[in-house]
């Protein structure tokens, strides 16, 4: 294998939706990306992640001098290697790209989070969601089956609509609103936002967002509505990270090729 | 100017803040890791009158090695502690610096010039009041008069104007002057008349004010130094009548007391020696006699010794306890797990014996059950123990058992059955557990202390001191089992405890006793309470100093350590077995302090721990935060066993008082000031705030406190969603998450201070 911007490194974020693995070489340029939904085992569905971005990357498992993970499963990648808190990997992540003090804002599967980066680019704050509210991608996976609709057309669906008031408090409790205001013949597209919506008001409730806000996540790629109510609710100036799904996989690929860089010097 | 303030105490954070925020070069060396790593890593907040607060960044050593050389050296530290901290300074003191002292008494420019020669000193006296609200928070006003400073040689040269400026600049008036003699003998013949008086009688300045005998010595004591200040040559402020300004300064400080009171109080060192000390050598260099000054120094000395006698007293206790030990081969081996959870990677040789005194406990109350002559009494934790001990009552008390079966794991079982006979499962879990076993017909306590079961009771006596839902929960047995309920209900969410709060609650324990002698069968016996009051007082004097050994860093116990062994003044208060146990514990303990032993080792965080205990996950917690060299160092829970004001000579009146005056008993503003103090005291880095979700009235999170600590105190929260009891409320998992990332973002800040 040759050096320079020939090393390649992985980063894998296991989540509890989407499991997303990036491929990075030493100018930390992205070469390979892959996100396969999470079903059934966790290392099963790694591997899977893993042989596609290997695939776009036109390389192989024995090219990578290293690899990060992150995310709800990190523990279970096929080689056991380093693992990085979803927080650190988001700030690296989305510092990478911004490069600048900002507030991370991640929506995805499970449980969403509120990260103040520093100017150095290390998270000054983390912030979370009661236990009760988590399951927020999940929520909104299982609103777009009861509307009958594939997940990435719950956002054509909620065109135009007004949203109907559906409760932020409980993840359970949310799903079961949602199949109450189908009983009441209650529009599909306003459940359709109104579900989005309860997903930003979940967000919020943790405290107010200081700007510049980031967004990343699988859930703002899926479901731009819930940004655009974000952004609604919020004084902040609120923008989408390029490729926001892969945000916390960039930021474990990140600290991977940190790890050479500073093992070399 | 390169500026090393010496000492982050309040004077030395003032003066380092307003330099640093005038622009100035500051450090500031402080030999507290804790403190110093507080103030770097959060910065200082003053506030000054009513003005709002601000915060200002700070940088803090605590070594002076490979700092430049500094321009001026402030030395801002007690007066016993001025050799030790210009010693440690003096990497950074070149030929061209100059040292200043504002420091009380007398003595310390001397003790300077001993270190680094007569030259380049300043001497000076600063008027200002500085007071801590909160662990890096300073609350200021200004001095009366601006600080004086006199170089010692008398010469003031372009240099000590620059000084001057640099002070004045930084809106802190100054003035230099050939000679602070006036003014330091002035504030030194106040602090040596009210200080060591009020320090050892513990009154107040206006208490003193109204005591004709105190009067009369104080007066005794100001001619004595006035007479030192003539031969000194030093003129008097009121030659007509030199204590009238003394009168007019305690009437100023009025309801307040010198801080030499509170120093003494804690078992600190105080400032004795260059007060009234400096008055007796003064007074034996002029060929004269000073005996009051003299007595007071030596009366103060002797209560400051006191200390290290009962440290001395503490290793002898200890070395016959493992003399005993050794006697006793048949005792199983010491072990750190009791009861099923992790007591910390070192474990306390205490545990055992431990182990032996609850076990005699529960046999001694299996006994009662089965002799028609005595009577268990069920009581809750922080109930009138003492008067149902006193009353010849054996007591019992569930709150101990749903703790077992909670850290046992076996709550779930029991929960589910209490659920089933019509509770809700959001109802307090402690009581859910414990009226399951009683369900279920179970109970822990069989296996693990070999009793044949949970004694029924004669009485039910409760106090709603720790939350009303006690009451709930014992008048749920009243109507089981058919005993007379009995409970005191006294004043909530107090702010100050005030007289005619406490006559309520006096009250109501006349009436409890009332109520309870024909259970009982005869009449209280006062000297009896008088003497379970006594023990309980003494087990709590001891069991706060073991909480207060945490302070040390690192710390020689954790909370996981003060659950366990908080169990003796649970089950065993108002008995002489306590206070034999906690006279063992805290002689360990000492000695742990002593050899420098973590309790966490390698410790590199502390946490305070606020709400109550997650009784069903503490083996895993305790490890999760061992494992992150966490040292969770204390609680107010924990700390609410140490009862405090329980007076033999007023068994009843100080029942009551203490009783009233619990932690879960107060107001929120009560409870912000108290944590505020503690964790300045344990020097924490963050808070842990369990909210547990059956048991409200104790977890303040509910109610924003962490919040506003973290807003007043810098302290960190961390919000812990959990129960005490029910383990499918509790996720470690997500604790374990939480916790990591609380860690991550903390290292990122230590990181841009400067710190690691």
């Amino acid at each position: 294998m040759t050096q320079g911007s020939g090393t390649l490194v992985a980063g894998t974020d296991a989540g509890a939706e989407c499991v997303k693995v990036v491929v990075v070489d030493s100018m930390r340029r992205i070469r390979g990306r892959s996100v396969v939904p999470t079903r059934g085992y966790f290392q099963d569905c790694i591997q899977e992640a893993m042989s596609g971005a290997l695939e776009e990357a036109k390389a192989s498992a024995a090219d990578l001098q290293a690899g990060w993970a992150t995310g709800f499963g990190a523990s279970c990648t096929p080689v056991p290697g380093p693992v990085a808190s979803e927080t650190a990997c988001l700030a690296r992540g989305a510092f990478h790209l911004f490069a600048r003090p900002l507030t991370v804002v991640d929506i995805g599967g499970r449980a969403p989070k509120v990260i103040r980066v520093g100017p150095d680019g290390l998270a000054v704050s983390s912030r979370g969601v009661r236990k009760c509210a988590v399951g927020i991608g999940t929520f909104l996976m299982f609103t777009a089956r009861h509307l009958d609709v594939h997940p990435t057309r719950l956002m054509d669906l909620a065109q135009g609509a007004k949203p109907a008031r559906v409760g932020s408090y409980c993840s359970v409790l949310a799903e079961v609103e949602v199949i109450e205001l189908l009983r009441q013949g209650v529009d599909a597209g306003e459940i359709a936002l109104g579900a989005m919506h309860s997903v930003a008001e979940r967000v919020l409730e943790t405290g107010s967002l200081e700007g510049p806000v980031v967004v990343t996540g699988g859930v703002c790629e899926y479901f731009p509505g819930v940004v655009e109510a974000l952004a609604a609710r919020s004084t902040a100036e609120v923008e989408v990270a390029p490729e926001p799904i892969l945000c916390g996989a960039l930021g474990a690929a990140l600290f991977a090729m940190d790890s050479l860089t500073e093992a070399r010097t | 100017m390169h500026v090393l303030v010496v000492g982050a105490g309040a004077l030395g954070g003032l003066i380092g803040a307003r330099l640093a925020e005038a622009g100035e070069d500051v450090t500031l060396l402080e030999s507290n890791v804790a403190r110093a790593r507080l103030i770097s890593e959060s910065g200082l907040y003053l506030s000054e009158g009513d003005k709002g607060e601000r915060k200002v960044a700070l940088r803090v050593v605590c070594s002076a090695e490979g700092l430049p050389p500094a321009d001026l050296v402030f030395v801002a530290v007690k007066s016993y502690q001025t050799t030790d901290a210009v010693r440690a300074a003096l990497p950074a003191i070149a030929g061209r610096t100059w040292i200043l002292s504002t420091q009380n008494g007398l003595g310390n420019v001397e003790q300077i010039a001993r270190l680094r020669g007569p030259h380049r000193i300043l001497s000076g006296i600063t008027f200002h009041s500085v007071q801590h609200t909160g662990p890096n928070r300073l609350r200021y006003r200004a001095g009366i008069r601006p600080m004086q400073m006199a170089p010692v040689d008398g010469v003031i040269t372009d240099e000590v104007r620059a000084i001057e400026a640099l002070f004045n600049a930084a809106g802190l008036p100054a003035q230099v002057a050939p000679s602070v003699d006036h003014a330091v003998w002035q504030k030194l013949l106040h602090n040596a008349v009210v200080n060591p008086v009020s320090a050892l009688t513990g009154m107040s300045c206006s208490e003193m004010l109204e005591d004709g005998d105190l009067q009369q010595l104080m007066r005794g004591l100001c001619d004595e130094i006035v007479a030192v200040m003539r031969a000194h040559g030093v003129p008097v402020q009121d030659e007509e009548d030199p204590y009238r300004p003394v009168v007019a300064s305690q009437r100023a400080l009025a309801k307040n007391r010198p801080t030499m009171w509170q120093d003494l109080a804690r078992g600190f060192r105080t400032e004795i020696d260059a007060i009234n000390g400096g008055v007796v050598d003064e007074a034996a260099r002029l060929g004269m006699k000073a005996p009051l000054n003299w007595a007071l120094v030596k009366l103060v000395r002797s209560r400051e010794q006191e200390r290290a006698r009962r440290r001395e007293r503490g290793e002898r206790t200890l070395a016959e306890a493992k003399q005993a030990a050794a006697r006793t081969p048949s005792r199983p081996a010491g072990s750190a797990r009791l009861h099923g959870f992790a007591g910390g990677r070192v474990p306390l040789e205490c545990a055992p014996r431990l182990k032996e005194i609850i076990r005699e406990y529960y046999r001694d109350l299996d006994r009662a059950a089965h002799d028609p002559a005595r009577r268990v009494a069920w009581c809750s934790g922080f109930g009138p123990v003492e008067l149902v001990r006193a009353m010849g009552f054996v007591p019992y008390f569930p709150e101990n058992h749903s703790a077992l079966i909670g850290a046992g794991r076996l709550s779930d079982k029991f929960i589910r059955l209490a659920v089933a006979d019509g509770f809700s499962p959001f109802a307090s879990s402690e009581m859910l557990a414990d009226i399951g076993a009683m369900l279920a017909g179970e109970s822990p306590l069989v296996a693990v202390h070999g009793i044949s079961g949970i004694p029924a009771p004669r009485v039910l006596v409760y106090s709603t001191n720790a939350g009303r839902y006690v009451a709930r929960w014992f008048e749920y047995y009243c109507n089981r089992l058919g005993a007379p309920l009995l409970g005191l209900h006294p004043p909530p969410a107090l702010d100050d405890v005030d007289d005619i709060d406490v006559a309520a609650a006096v009250g109501q324990v006349w009436r409890l006793c009332e109520r309870l002698e024909p259970v009982a069968g005869a009449p209280l016996d006062q000297d009896r309470l008088a003497e379970v009051v006594d023990l309980s007082a003494r087990a709590s004097a001891l069991w706060a100093r073991v909480l207060d050994l945490a302070k040390r860093v690192p710390s020689p116990l954790t909370y996981f350590d003060t659950l366990i062994h908080v169990a003796p003044m649970l089950l065993l208060r108002g008995t002489a077995q306590a206070v034999a146990y906690y006279e063992v514990l805290l002689a360990e303990l000492e000695q742990r302090v002593a050899d420098k032993v973590a309790a966490v080792p390698g410790e590199r965080m502390r946490f305070y721990w606020e709400g109550p205990p997650m009784w069903c996950a503490l083996r895993p917690l305790a490890e999760l935060f061992l494992d992150n060299q966490v040292a969770v160092v204390a609680s107010s829970w924990t700390r609410m066993f140490a009862f405090e004001g329980l007076d033999r000579d007023n068994p009843i009146e100080s029942l009551a008082r203490a009783g009233t005056s619990l932690f879960a008993n107060r107001s929120r503003e009560f409870k912000a000031r108290l944590l505020a103090a503690e964790f300045l005291r344990y020097g924490v880095d963050a808070a842990a705030w369990h909210d547990a979700r059956t048991s409200p009235e104790h977890s303040n999170a509910r109610s924003g406190l962490h919040i506003r600590l973290e807003r007043d105190a810098g302290v960190r929260p961390l919000v812990m969603e959990g129960d005490t009891h029910d383990l499918r409320l509790v996720s470690l998992d997500q604790i374990r998450r939480q916790l990591g990332e609380h860690l991550e973002c903390s290292r990122g800040t230590a990181a841009r201070a400067g710190v690691g």
